[in-house]
Parts: C-alpha cells; structure tokens; sequence
C-alpha cells in the first residue's frame, strides 16, 4: 500500500516540475518540439499514475474499497491531470502550430509529395495528440476513429464496395459503441474528436480540389482562394490551443485575433458554398476515392490554374468585394500577369512607354486573344532554353575590350540548334557594333551550332571599331543570340464519339471528359515551356474537345511567343489534320502563309480562323469513342537578348 | 488501463468473429435469382501491365463473369475511349454469344470467358512519358424473373374468409438476381363489380452500369396473362422502354381482372428482358 503512494506522490512531484518546463517550453517555438516530448511522456505517465492507484486500491481494500479509491485516485487526480494536461496542449498546438505554417509554406515552394505527406502524416498524429491532451478523460479513444480510418484507407485500398463499407461501418461502429458504453459514455467525445485529425488530413492534401475534380464542379475563385490557400495544420493547431496559451497578453490577444481571422475565414468559406452544376459519373469502380498522389495531382492541378503564389493578395484585396469577388479576382490575376510582362518589356525598360500604358495594350490584346486558340504547358516534353549570360566587368582601360559572355543552351531533345550571335556598344544614342568569337576568328554574326543536350559556350565581345573614352564612359553592351529554324511541336487531343442518341449523348460526352479533358489544360493545345508555339484548336466551338457526328466544326490557330525574346521569323509551320482526312472549305487556312512578324508583336500572331470537315471515319461511326491527338509544327527564327555595362577609360600607350 | 484492456480485447474477438466463416451453404438449396448480380470484368494485373514502354506490345487479359442468376446473351466487350495516337489494337472488340448463368454448377463468380485485348504502344512524339486512360465497355442481354406468391382478395370489404390477406403497404423485395431489379410491389383492387387486380411494380436499376432497353417478356398471375405497361419511363424507337434521363427508376404497372370473389394465394410470374452496359476505366503510363 505504502509503495504505490510514494510512486504517486513521485509522479505528481515530476508532473509539477514537467508542468513548470512545459509551459516554458510552449512560449518558445525553437523549444516546441522538446515540450511536446516532453509532454507525452508526462501524458502516459499521468495515465501510469492513475492506474497504480487503482491496483493499490485494489489491492489492499478489495474490489468494493478499489471503486472508492478509483473514485478518489480520479478525483484528486484532476487538479493535478489538469494542469500537465494544458501543458501538454499547449505545446502540442504550438508545435502543430509551428510545423503547421512550416508544411503549408513548404507545400508551395517544395513540391516533393511523399515528403510532404510524411509531414502530414506526422502532423495528423500530433493532431491527435493535441486534441486528446485537451479531453478529461478517455482520452485513449481517439485512437479509434484514426486508427479505423488508417485502416480503411490503407488496408481496405479506400473501398467504397458496399459489402466492404456495411462490414466497416458495422464493426468499427460495434468497436466505438462498445468501448463507449464500457466507459459509461466517457469516450463518446474522445471517439469523435477523432474524426477532427481525420478531417483534416483530407483537407491537408486536397479533398476539396479532387472533390471539384472529380464531381465536376464549378470551383469559384472566392473558393480557390479560401481553400487552397488554407494553412489547416497551422489553424488546427492555434484552435487547439489553450484560452490563455501564454503569459504574455499581447501574443494572447494577438493568438486571439488570429483564431478570429480563422473563423471568418472559415465563415466565408461556408457561406460561399455555392458551387453549381454537380455532375456524377455514370460508371462508378469500386475505388472512387483517390490515392494521396492523386489528390497532391488535382491540387497541384487547380493550383496551376489559378496561378502562382503572388494571386494570393491580389485575392485578398478582393475580399472587400464580395459581391463581385469572381469578378475581381480575375481582373486582379490578369493585371498581375500583364504587369509582370510589360516590366519585362525594352520599352518599358528604356522608359519609351510607361507601364500603366502598356498594361493597357496588353489589356485590349488580351481580350482579342481571348477568342483565339489558347495552350498550355506539355511537361512531358522537355524544353530548349538559350541563355545569354555578361558577367560584371571591371573598368577596361584598352580601346577595344573584350567583354566575356557566356551563352547556357539546354538541348534535351537534342536538336541541330543552328545559333548566331551579335553584339552592340551603346552610348546614348551612338551604337557601335560589334564582333564576337569564340576565342578564334571574331565575326559580327558569329555562327554556332549546337547539337547535344547542354553547352555552355564561353564567347567574347569586342568593339569592331575603338572607343573613344578618355574619362570613365559608360557602354551598354547588347548581345543577341538567335536561333535559326527552330522547330517547336504542339499536340492538340480531341474525342469523337460519332452517331449517337440525343439522349445518351450527355453521359457520353461527360465521361469522355472526365476521362480525357479534366482542367482547361487538357482541352488546349499543349507545347513545350519554349521560346514560341503554334496554338491550335478545333471543335464546336473550338474549345469544346468532344466532337459528335452532327457538329460543325471551326478551327483557329495563333503562333505565340512565350520565351521573352523576339520572334524573328515564322519559316513554316503545318498540321498533321490534312493527312488524318480534315479538309478545310478555306483554302488558306491550313497550308502555310508567309507572315510578316510586326515589331511590336509581343504575344500572339494570329494565323486565321475557317470551318473544318472531320473525316468519315471520325464523324459517321458507331461504336465507342474514339479519341486521337494532333500536331502542328513551327519553324521559326527566335532571339534572345540581355545586355550588361562596360565602363571604359582609355590609357594611352606609353 | 481498464478501458484499455477492454477495447483490446473487444478488437481482438472481432477480429476471430470476422474472420470465422459461417458453414458453406449447400449450394444445390441455393437461390440465385436473388441480390443485383450482373457481369463482372476482372483484369490479370500481371498479364496487364500497367506501364508499357514506346513501340512495345500492348497487352490487356481479362476474365468476365457472369454474377447474375441468368444466362448473358450478344456480350460484347469492347476497348474504347483511348488514344489512337499512342496505343494501337487492331481488334478492340469481342463478342460471345452467352455466358453462364451462376448456378449449382458454377463458382460464386457465376461462367466465366477469358478474353484479351493485344496492340502495340506506339511513338510518343517526343514526350517523356504519357498517363493514357481507356475504358472498357460491356454490353449484353439478359432478363430478371419477379416471381414470388401473392395474395389476391378481390372482396369488397375485409371479410373473413379463412382465405389469405393482401398486404396492406407495398411489399419491399431484394433484388432478383440481376441489377434490373422489382424492387417494391403494391397490390390494389379497383372495381366492385369487375373487379380489377393493379399490380403496381417498382423496377430500379441497381448496378453499376446502365440500362439501355427493356421491354416485357412474360406476365402471368397463376394461368391469367397480366396486361402490363411502363410508366415514367422512356420510349425508345425499338418500342422498348428505357429509363428517364438522370433516373435508375420507373414503374410497371400489370392488370387483370378476376373472377373468384374470395380470396386465395397464387403466383405471380413477371419476365423482363433488357439490355445493360457498364464500363470501367483504366489507365496505362506509356513510357520512353
């Protein structure tokens, strides 16, 4: 008897002094990860204590006397649970907290997905963990419902087959209900908290894009916004911290004022649940829910949809006008890109158009490309990059400096890259050419030829004639590199389901699509992240990518520059339609027509806009659909350009 | 440390009680004509291969069962929906013309046809590697008998009789063996004098896949032809019926009209033939 005791009064003198170093630990976030060691081990050695109390009552007093002293252990223990027991919260929340922000920042920059969900696995046990350091009892409970929905997802491959979920739900429902009526209902809330950690796991790794995915619903930007850019980690771990977290009142009512913010946020985001147009699938497998690759996918999909991370207080500054929020978040999403391509601009640069001016050119060419064919990013295929690189130069002090460039071409599709290089001194308005080589013989068009997967070619540039610099003089260095009949191939996927019933249309074209032209990307032409790209579409209109027997087609195409540089010019391009039997009433809409390429083109060229006539065997059929991908092919001349300063002060010789 | 153990132990005798089988049932006392079974397509993952690379055989084995309680006519099994541009098979169809019903004589998975779908993967235009989805689709005929007994009081009012009862509500049935199912029937008398028996009958579609036509084969009560025609549904060119868009319902409504004035018990036999089809999708990564 006298043996339990002192091990009781041990353990509450060691909870007292893991008490006092907890709630240290929690004001500090570098010592977070100790406290919350920490604090589970004070958690079990609570539980430790609570139970030698029982055994010592039992043992001694037999079964009537140990129910006094269960009574009474538990009842005295309460105060003293308690107070480990918000230490052991407040440093699991802070450290759910803390790895929380850290996880959701790193899912933006770092996009490796099984890292990251080990994170989220490690975070949907200190979720648990923080949510049954708050709980008064039965705290074990919480177990269950992670445990079942661990083995549901992972054992049972996620299965939605009924006879597998009616046996689950039986047995896990049996198991809950049991355990909840030996505990005389104390694990009722511990049983259901369990579902929180769940919940946001899903949430965590995007249930929400692949709901919208999958179900086909029309995701609004209001909901882009609030979803996806949602830290619910972090957010777990600030609502499951205790009410006065910390000593201080400021970090108190600052922490206060974040969960606010976490509650209007989620407020909104329930409130603007008006997601329309539900759509199922006809054919439902026997594992409809996704794998977790599958949800990082859709999210990383949606996320690429709407952009990178600067959207995200474009968006925020929308959240003053709800009532057109769409509205503003699109406007704010498209002026951000313009801006950012207009400060990329040389008459921007050079101060020649301001860039309120050119956003506003962009702004009208935008809204006429809006009706042409768009494109999209093929990562599949790897991209040729050409970069030219001048190093910082020291003062040179001879009339006819050497300036050294370096010129970066990634080749891995190995490609014949023909390459000629140039280079300008500039002063003002006094532009002097110059002559480049590659250590040999210099030339005014130095010609290069690249044909494997990188180079790194080491150039000089010097003046063709001397400068005249007896003072320090500053001179812009041009250097143009350009590539000589590039070819870039974009692909372009269509489905035809020929000859069929009005009314089974509408589940055809549905399940087509969920099969083959999930996101906007898929519907598009798809190209290389190159220097230009041939954009094409067809269908009725062109952008709808299922095409029935009965549908008038039209076909339009655009060349676009993409890299930054200038397209020189267009030396052909073609589409492989004619020899899959598309045939056009327009005679000069599908062969190549000579294009004069405007200076101040900087996005798109349009290439013109004609009926198209599918062929029999892709219009007059009945049987399944049929789904094929076409290609288009661009030759074209395409320079790169960057310019760096040389300042020269000739030294006359002797 | 109590609950603990408890919840321990609990897990552990529902692990043993799942994991004991019940006896096997006497198959030849079996009745297959029940549940929604239909056909079943089941991939060979290891003749399957998920990734295939460029310019190599492709290759698809699988095996079809048949669950239901019938004999499957005209199944077609057909590979569509995928990319030509990619993958190329020269035969994407199969037929046969009829598969086992599930019986005494079959497995649980009911007869079986092995079947396979063979091509080639074709250039990847330069691309790394290419994820291409496909489907594949089943069609097939078959029929769902509905064929329980039931009581016919055709009285006035509720005498007693030493006869049977006619059921008062509508009476809730499990399916029939098929995934065209009666799923609930609703017996009423209408008339006193000619008395006239409706037999209102719940018909649900409960499968996977979809019902593209039914018409009606047989309907009898006892020796008496019933006079049946479907309601809420849709007419289709052939004259069979299908259900209405976004529904897996409707109703057949079944007449006859009856001369004994007392009541007894009898069989009802209602036959519907149907067409189904049903598709899975599956993917395949195509690599360089």
């Amino acid at each position: 008897m006298a043996e339990p005791d002192k091990r009781v009064v041990k353990a509450e003198e060691r909870e007292a002094d893991a008490e006092e170093k907890s709630a240290k630990a929690s004001g500090e976030s570098a010592s977070a990860m100790k406290g919350f060691t920490r604090s589970m081990g004070d958690w079990f050695k609570t539980t430790g204590a609570q139970n030698v109390k029982q055994g010592a009552g039992k043992a001694a007093e037999g079964v009537k006397k140990a129910t006094v002293a269960v009574g009474g252990a538990v009842g005295s223990s309460a105060a003293a649970v308690g107070k480990p027991m918000l230490a052991a919260a407040k440093s699991s929340s802070t450290l759910l907290l803390i790895l929380g922000v850290a996880h959701y920042f790193l899912r933006y920059f770092y996009s490796d997905s099984s890292s990251l969900f080990v994170l989220s696995f490690v975070l949907f046990l200190v979720a648990g963990f923080a949510l049954a350091a708050r709980l008064e009892k039965e705290r074990v409970a919480i177990l269950l419902p992670m445990l079942m929905f661990v083995i549901w997802y992972w054992v049972f491959d996620a299965s939605i087959s009924m006879d597998i979920i009616l046996s689950f739900l039986i047995i896990g429902g049996s198991i809950m209900l049991l355990v909840a009526a030996l505990t005389k209902g104390g694990s009722v809330i511990a049983e259901l908290a369990g579902f929180v950690p769940v919940l946001f796991l899903f949430l965590d790794v995007g249930l929400i894009p692949f709901l919208i995915e999958k179900l086909d619903l029309t995701i609004t930007p209001l909901i882009e916004a609030l979803v996806l850019y949602m830290p619910w980690w972090a957010y777990l771990g600030l609502f499951t911290l205790p009410e006065h977290p910390t000593d201080n009142k400021f970090l108190n009512g600052f922490l206060g004022l974040l969960k606010f913010g976490g509650i209007i946020w989620i407020v909104i985001l329930v409130l603007s649940v008006s997601i329309p147009g539900v759509g199922y699938e006809d054919v439902s497998t026997t594992k409809v829910l996704p794998s977790i690759e599958q949800f990082e996918d859709a999210q990383a999909r949606v996320k690429a949809k709407i952009g990178p991370g600067e959207l995200f207080l474009t968006n925020l500054k929308c959240l003053g006008d709800l009532t057109d929020f769409a509205n503003c978040v699109a406007q704010g999403k498209d002026k951000a890109q313009l801006e950012a391509t207009c400060k990329e601009t040389e008459d921007v640069k050079s101060g020649a158009t301001s860039l309120d001016d050119c956003v506003i050119e962009e702004q009208k060419k935008a809204q006429i490309a809006k009706s042409q064919a768009g494109s999209s990013v093929d990562t599949k295929v790897e991209a040729t990059t050409l970069k030219v690189e001048i190093p910082q130069v020291n003062l040179q002090s001879v009339a006819k400096p050497a300036i050294a460039v370096n010129l970066l071409v990634e080749n891995p599709r190995q490609l014949s890259l023909d390459l000629i290089v140039n280079c300008t001194f500039k002063k003002d308005s006094t532009v002097i050419k110059g002559e480049v080589s590659e250590g040999g013989a210099a030339a005014e068009q130095l010609p290069l030829k690249v044909t494997s997967d990188t180079a790194q070619l080491l150039l000089y540039c010097s003046p063709a004639k001397d400068l005249e610099a007896k003072e320090i003089t500053s001179y812009t260095v041009v250097v143009e590199a350009m590539v000589k009949g590039m070819i870039t191939t974009s692909s372009l996927r269509r489905a035809f389901i020929g000859t069929v019933l009005r009314e089974q249309k509408e589940s055809i074209v549905k399940t087509v699509k969920a099969d083959h032209f999930k996101s906007t990307q898929d519907v598009e032409s798809k190209a290389p992240a190159e220097f230009a790209r041939i954009n094409f579409a067809f269908g009725s209109p062109e952008k709808n990518p299922v095409i029935a027997s009965d549908d008038k087609l039209r076909f339009s195409s655009n060349v676009e520059n993409v890299g930054g540089g200038r397209i020189i010019a267009i030396n052909s391009y073609s589409y492989d339609l004619s020899e899959r039997g598309f045939s056009s009433s327009s005679a000069n809409c599908l062969p190549f027509q000579k294009k004069t390429i405007p200076e101040n083109v900087r996005t798109k060229i349009d290439l013109g806009v004609c009926p198209l006539t599918a062929p029999s065997d892709l219009s007059n059929f009945k049987s399944d659909p049929q789904v094929q991908t076409f290609f288009a092919t661009l030759n074209y001349d395409y320079a790169v350009k960057a310019q760096g300063t040389v300042q020269v002060q000739v030294v006359p010789v002797g | 440390m109590k609950t603990r153990i408890m919840v321990v132990i609990v897990l552990i005798v529902i692990l043993f009680v799942s994991g004991c089988g019940g006896d096997t049932p006497n198959t030849l006392q079996k009745n297959y004509k029940l549940g929604y079974g239909s056909l079943a397509l089941v991939v060979d993952e290891q003749r399957s291969p998920s990734v295939v690379y460029q310019h190599r055989p492709f290759s698809l084995a699988l095996t079809l069962y048949n669950r239901a309680g019938y004999e499957a006519k005209n199944v077609q099994v057909s590979m569509g929906s995928y990319d030509q541009t990619f993958i190329s098979v020269p035969n994407p169809q199969q037929q046969f013309s009829s598969l086992e019903a599930r019986s005494a004589f079959t497995d649980d998975n009911g007869g079986r046809a092995d079947l396979s779908f063979n091509g080639e993967t074709l250039d990847l235009h330069g691309s790394e590697e290419r994820r291409e989805n496909y489907r594949l689709y089943v069609s097939y005929d078959s029929k769902m008998e509905f064929a329980p007994t039931i009581c016919v009081n055709t009285a006035s009012y509720s005498v007693f009789d030493a006869g049977c009862q006619m059921p008062a509500k509508p009476l809730s049935f499990s399916g029939q063996g098929a995934p065209l199912a009666i799923t609930k029937m609703e017996e009423i008398v209408v008339g006193a004098e000619n008395p006239e028996l409706e037999l209102r009958l719940h018909v649900e579609d409960k499968g996977q896949g979809k019902i593209k036509s039914m018409r009606l084969g047989q309907a009898r009560l006892g020796n008496v032809p019933l006079a049946c025609s479907f309601r809420d549904m849709v007419v289709n060119e052939d004259k069979s019926f299908s259900f209405k868009k976004d529904k897996r319902d409707g109703e057949v409504i079944c007449t006859a009209t009856l001369s004994e004035k007392y009541s007894y018990d009898t069989s009802l036999f209602v036959e519907l033939l149907y067409n189904y089809e049903f598709s899975v999708a599956r993917q395949v990564t195509i690599k360089k």
